[in-house]
């Protein structure tokens, strides 16, 4: 790509992020006024329950329950959008490998959950990156859908982050069963270098990139 | 305890003024910066429930003021930025505290019953 339009495209990418982080700000702003809503619900009917039928205070109860607990896991959503949304606004930063990669398990967990596959996170000893988010971003979501396309209903998909040796480690496994078969192709073998990373079969596919710190 | 709750989004400020006043505090609010400004001019609050963005000053802004003028005053910052970096300025201009939007009652409640005791 000519410098100009990389340029362009880097610039694209950050006016993405900007809109983004906007949009996630103002629906935090918005579910702040739903759930102290519901919680005002809550309140007054606590307040009133002497004098309700019984039947109608905890079917009120349990609506704001409801209400609160789909609160939170959209807010938890928003959180990493909003993360993920301020990463795209600078093309080279420092960042922790494990926080992307929990971000980027936020937002693929619906295509495992229609193939019925398990995503599992772990984190050992976690590995910070001076390198750009959005490759990395890009690379993970194109491996982890590669990953999911070789699993099925049953199946476990774990995502285990590690800092080994001066290199920040991401390990796609599901019990030995993954491999990189036909990843990666030109476009993802472009994102790899830029990266600076290498991918290998170790029980699983592995993705190494060059750490900052441990 | 004496609550002055300084955030634009006024259904967000009125329905929590309402739930903290339920639980027997004394809570006033302010839908801008500037509004903020003049109640705290008029009245001193023990602690400012502060947002950080509002679109005739930010919320920062504010908190140099309360820092500069009113030292007794206690200030928690609320944010709806995805890190905590924001809510670490705060605490570097003075705030004693961050919760991130949407806040969780409960949390908010055990912080006023720190700073009450």
């Amino acid at each position: 790509m000519a410098g100009d339009e990389q340029k362009l495209c880097e610039s694209q990418i950050e006016s993405y992020g900007q809109l983004l982080a906007g949009f996630s700000h103002d629906m935090k702003n918005h579910l702040s006024i739903i759930r102290e809503s519901a919680g005002l619900i809550a309140d007054l009917v606590e307040i009133n329950a002497a004098g309700m039928d019984p039947v109608l205070v905890e079917r009120f109860q349990k609506t704001t329950d409801l209400i609160e607990n789909r609160v939170v896991v959209s807010a938890g959503l928003f959180h990493h959008l909003s993360s993920f949304a301020h990463r795209l606004d600078t093309p080279i930063s420092s960042f922790s490998l494990s926080e992307v990669v929990a971000e980027m398990a936020a937002f693929v967990e619906r295509p495992a959950r229609l193939r019925q596959v398990k995503l599992e996170l772990k984190n050992n000893a976690d590995a910070v990156l001076l390198n750009s988010p959005t490759l990395l971003q890009f690379l993970f979501y194109r491996l982890y859908m590669h990953c999911l396309d070789q699993l099925g209903q049953g199946d476990t998909l774990t995502l285990e982050t590690s800092g080994v040796d001066g290199a920040a480690v991401l390990r796609m496994e599901s019990g030995g069963t993954l491999l990189l078969a036909d990843f990666p192709n030109e476009e993802e073998a472009a994102a790899l270098s830029l990266l600076g990373g290498s991918l290998s079969e170790e029980k699983g596919i592995v993705l190494k990139l060059g750490s900052v710190a441990a | 305890m004496k609550i002055l709750i300084i955030d634009d989004e006024v259904e967000f400020a009125t329905t929590l003024c309402q739930r903290l006043k339920l639980r027997k505090f004394d809570v006033s609010e302010a839908h801008s910066g500037t509004e903020g400004l003049a109640a705290l001019s008029a009245s001193v609050p023990d602690v400012v429930l502060l947002d950080m963005k509002m679109p005739d000053m930010s919320g920062f802004d504010v908190l140099k003021v309360i820092s500069r003028d009113l030292p007794q005053t206690r200030t928690i910052m609320l944010t709806g930025h995805g890190s905590g970096e924001a809510g670490k300025e705060g605490l570097a201009l003075g705030a004693i505290d961050y919760l991130m939007k949407p806040v969780e009652l409960k949390e908010l409640l055990a912080k006023l019953k720190t700073l009450e005791n």
